[in-house]
């Protein structure tokens, strides 16, 4: 008995521990990061592989407890349609370019075609008007598509159909597209720590952008346009005195030379850049990451319509020079060509390396993506000011110290002896119940910290059964220990029952809740879930340590006077 | 410390009816609320904007008073139509330095976002002009899309967590009487909730679906912690009735019942108090909520077990009347003997309402276990079970319900 309770002591201890390293974080084996700056914190002490750091809360906090912005963004299914005419052939002005442009968006107002949202693009290279609209089946872009073109021909007498019109749906892919698109763009912002997540069912994208100085701004980021261009590089960029050859690929991306080998800027660099083709004129969904046995892993892309001429003229003339990738401003990749591109190529060298093939994949996708494929529509957005959700984070902390403060002094008063072992273990709960909250890597968030103080109070619960049981059996003339055994055997079943039905009610929420109701939700479940644990083991052995002792005759500790045991 | 239930004789189960007219005297005027003046539903569930402003400097008592006049005025500069909430910083006294401005979108409004952030813009500059230093430090918006969205999943929320009770307390219990009395407890509950919101005015969104299930959570926390007593006292107490052994169970689990209420209330008091304004109205649903699911545990859901069972009581006792009068009448008459085999499953068919699981039916032939139990029962050889040997079997039959 002695070697079990011992066993189990240690057991509990080393619980204990593992949640305070975990959670506080004093021991690290790999430096630590500023949550909001992603910077390096320098540490205290450095043995060997090991950083020693002051204690500080390492579990992650939601949005509204650190600031920052979440956003859902919704995409829409679309029908896409193509017209051609005699007009969109001729040499135009720009000037009469515009007003051709207003003219057939003024002919086709949304509510003439039926549907809630539509966009027109005039397609110069091509010859075509395109018209994006909103679009819920086949069935309706057929029925949209016969009210364009009598519309259209008003403005253009001999417009006809280019392509079939398409019924464009969003899906898996084009969710991964959207998502690519925007992790591109919230890294340009400079977010430490950006969570972008897909919900294909809904056909929406989740971003959370936490600390945000300027939310304004990066709203407006998230959602226009995305424009992917190639443009071409001026000479005298890059070769220096390194060579023909890839810039050097550093942390910092590209770090291009010039003439004088000195470092030039990538925004000087792109700004003397010029525009060979754009996203547009790449053929949707057409590039593909190439992997082969004992050869480079290789990104395909292709041109379509006039672009596939205009990039071979282009390539013919610029052999060795720099195509750089360039997204919303930003340079991803600038691949050397090599030959004369027919139209399509492929993108090689530089994936080889750890985490090429992932990059390989980003690219793709970008390719793949061209231009953000879909009209995207914010149906939430929740931003807090870092200031604002600090100060929740103190209001709340300092709410559930006084709660917790009210309720380990009320369970000594009333329940005496086990009151008190009642109260440790609602401290090592507590602990514990961070360390599980580290341990799932669960976003601690405003409502989360309410279901922690919540469930303060329901795991007292189970030692308040397990006490009022124990007093039933001492008066019943029992000996301690054999009284400690029946309640904490006798209340098993009532605790347990209890606390699944809490369990089910937790997950139930998990499954139908959204945003800061999840969060709700998985601290409660956690919640529950430990204090099941701790209420009955940790208690129980405090219990059983006590038994050994001299208290063990004094049932007045227990809150049962000795005139109210029977025989 | 005393112990202020110890000893008590009272009889809660006999006056029953006074507790359900006790529940429906705050449940209709609740409900009467909601009908005439529907609930103050949030953002979530209508769509719009909520902005919370931080002020420099905290507003003046009459200041901090005059919420409508503040909405009235940005209404008449802006053309948008605000509800307008004065909060502050409890922790530092009662500093009323925050403004909260909630926004509304007309319904099945393309481009919500853009018509909030023109909103948006407005409000601060008409509330930069009147409280300079003004500083918009949180801000939520959700389109009229997603908030019937929202709205549907809150509701499936609720029924999903229902009927999972409702199944578990069937799969841990003799039969749906006790879980049909532990459902009715906590629609009790939410019925109240909603009917206290309805009342107050207070504010309806996401939070407080939650706050609604983890108040049916905790509900029936108690209700099966009672429910459990009583089963356990239903195979000491044979000779009692079960009113009188449901009463009995109340008592000794009265201790229990009010002690995790007070502590639960104790730490919901300090978020409530002390917490910041985005939680007080959650906060606020946990309070009422926790304090009824107390309530209807002991005085809803016991008592409406205590009805269910004196029926079937009732109609056991008709029941043998009946089947003697008729067993007198078969022995007079051998041709009628088959008749007698046939008629007693047919009329056990109706009573047993465990279709699921007919073995347990055929257990229990009384349908309520006290019947079919054979452990010892009375008050006195209550001592003799709890040697080892005793419990341990005790336990294994427990696992079997």
């Amino acid at each position: 008995m002695q070697v079990r309770l011992r066993l189990w002591l240690l057991g509990v201890l080393v619980l204990v521990v593992a949640s305070l390293l975990g959670v506080f974080e004093p021991i690290k084996f790999r430096a630590r990061k500023d949550p909001d700056t992603g910077r390096v914190v320098a540490p205290v002490k450095k043995l060997g592989p090991v950083y020693f750091y002051r204690p500080a809360l390492g579990v992650k906090l939601g949005l509204d407890l650190r600031g920052g912005m979440h956003l859902v963004l919704q995409a829409q299914d679309e029908g896409v349609f193509r017209y051609t005419a005699s007009a969109l052939r001729q040499p135009m002005s720009e000037e009469k370019q515009a007003e051709l442009f207003s003219q057939i968006v003024n002919a086709l107002p949304m509510y003439e075609i039926g549907t809630e949202k539509r966009t027109i693009d005039l397609d110069i290279a091509d010859a075509q008007v395109v018209v994006h609209t909103r679009a819920k089946s086949k069935a309706d872009v057929d029925r949209q598509a016969s009210k364009i073109l009598p519309l259209l021909m008003r403005v253009l007498p001999d417009a006809k159909q280019a392509e079939e019109p398409q019924f464009v749906a969003v899906n898996r892919d084009t969710l991964d597209q959207i998502k690519g698109i925007l992790q591109n763009r919230v890294d340009a912002i400079g977010v430490a720590e950006p969570i972008i997540q897909t919900l294909p069912e809904q056909q929406r994208v989740i971003v959370e952008l936490p600390g945000l100085k300027d939310p304004a701004k990066a709203k407006e980021m998230v959602k226009t346009t995305a424009n992917l261009e190639f443009r071409w590089i001026p000479k005298k960029y890059g070769y220096g005195e390194h060579g023909p050859e890839t810039p050097e690929r550093s942390g910092r991306g590209y770090v291009f030379t010039d003439e004088t080998g000195k470092e030039a800027p990538v925004e000087k660099v792109l700004e003397e850049s010029r525009v060979v083709v754009t996203g547009k004129d790449l053929k949707p969904n057409s590039s593909r990451v190439l992997t082969a046995v004992g050869q480079q892993t290789q990104v395909s892309f292709e041109m379509q319509g006039q672009a596939r001429r205009t990039l071979e003229a282009f390539t013919r003339k610029h052999v060795s020079y720099y195509l750089a990738i360039v997204l919303d401003k930003k340079l991803v990749m600038a691949p050397i060509i090599k030959d004369v591109l027919h139209g399509e190529g492929v993108i090689e060298g530089g994936f080889d390396d750890a985490g090429g093939l992932e990059e390989a994949q980003q690219l793709s996708i970008l390719l793949n993506a061209g231009s953000l494929p879909f009209d995207l529509e914010y149906v939430e957005n929740r931003t807090v000011s870092p200031e604002y959700g600090e100060g929740a984070l103190k209001a709340s902390l300092f709410a559930g110290l006084i709660g917790l403060a009210v309720v380990l002094v009320f369970m000594v008063l009333y329940y005496r002896l086990p009151g008190l072992l009642a109260d440790i273990a609602l401290i090592i709960y507590i602990i514990l119940l961070m360390g599980a909250i580290k341990l799932v890597n669960q976003v601690l968030t405003l409502p989360g910290i309410l279901a922690v103080i919540i469930s303060i109070g329901m795991a007292v619960d189970a030692n308040i059964i397990i006490f009022e049981r124990l007093k039933e059996e001492i008066r019943s003339g029992k000996t301690l220990r054999s009284a400690v055994e029946a309640a904490f055997r006798r209340a098993w079943t009532a605790i347990l029952d209890s606390n699944v039905c809490s369990i089910g009610t937790g997950i139930v929420l998990f499954m139908f809740g959204t945003g800061p109701v999840k969060g709700f939700a998985v601290a409660l479940i956690i919640g529950v879930a430990v204090g099941l644990f701790t209420a009955v083991t940790v208690t129980r052995l405090f219990m059983s340590m006590v038994m050994d002792t001299g208290w063990a005759r004094n049932t007045a500790l227990f809150g049962v006077s000795p005139k109210e045991v029977q025989g | 410390m005393v112990d202020l239930f110890r000893g008590r004789k009272w009889d809660l189960v006999g006056k029953r009816n006074w507790w359900f007219l006790l529940s429906l005297l705050i449940i209709v005027p609740g409900f009467a609320a909601l009908v005439t003046k529907g609930l103050n539903y949030g953002i979530d569930f209508t769509g719009g904007g909520f902005i919370t402003y931080k002020l420099e400097q905290p507003l003046s008592a009459r200041e901090a008073a005059s919420s409508e006049q503040l909405a009235e005025q940005i209404t008449r500069e802006t053309g948008v139509e605000v509800r307008v909430q004065i909060a502050g910083d409890t922790t530092r006294g009662d500093r009323k330095d925050q403004i909260l401005v909630r926004t509304l979108v007309p319904k099945g409004a393309s481009a919500a976002e853009e018509i909030l952030a023109e909103q948006d813009r407005k409000i601060t500059a008409v509330l930069e002009e009147t409280y300079p230093g003004i500083r918009e430090v949180a801000r939520d918006m959700v389109s009229p899309v997603f908030s019937a969205e929202l709205m549907a999943n809150a509701i499936w929320t609720v029924v999903v967590a229902c009927i999972f009770i409702l199944l578990w307390i069937r799969f841990r219990y003799f039969d749906f009487k006790w879980a049909f009395s532990g459902v009715v407890a906590l629609v009790h509950d939410v019925l109240l909730l909603i009917g206290v919101f309805a009342f107050t005015g207070r504010e309806v969104n996401s939070p407080f679906v939650a706050a609604v299930l983890t108040v049916v959570g905790f509900s029936v926390h108690d209700t099966i912690i009672i429910f459990d007593r009583i089963r356990e006292n239903l195979r000491l107490r044979k000779g009692s009735t079960f009113a009188e052994t449901a009463n009995i169970s109340l008592l000794e689990t009265m201790a229990r019942s009010v002690n995790t209420v007070l502590t639960v209330v104790f730490v919901l008091l300090a978020v409530y108090l002390l917490g910041g304004a985005t939680l007080r109205d959650f906060t606020f649903a946990m309070l009422i909520g926790v304090i009824t699911g107390a309530y209807s545990s002991i005085f809803n859901a016991s008592q409406l077990l205590v009805v269910f069972k004196l029926r079937e009581e009732r109609a056991l006792a008709q029941r043998r009347a009946a089947q003697s009068a008729r067993g007198r009448a078969v022995a007079r008459g051998p041709g009628m003997a088959p008749s007698q085999t046939t008629a007693r499953p047919r009329a056990e068919a109706p009573r047993s309402a465990a279709p699921l699981r007919p073995e347990r039916a055929s257990a229990y032939p009384a349908g309520n276990g006290e019947e079919a139990e054979t452990e010892p029962a009375t008050e006195s050889e209550r001592a003799d079970r709890t040697t080892h040997k005793r419990v341990k079997t005790t336990g294994k039959r427990k696992r079997r319900f």
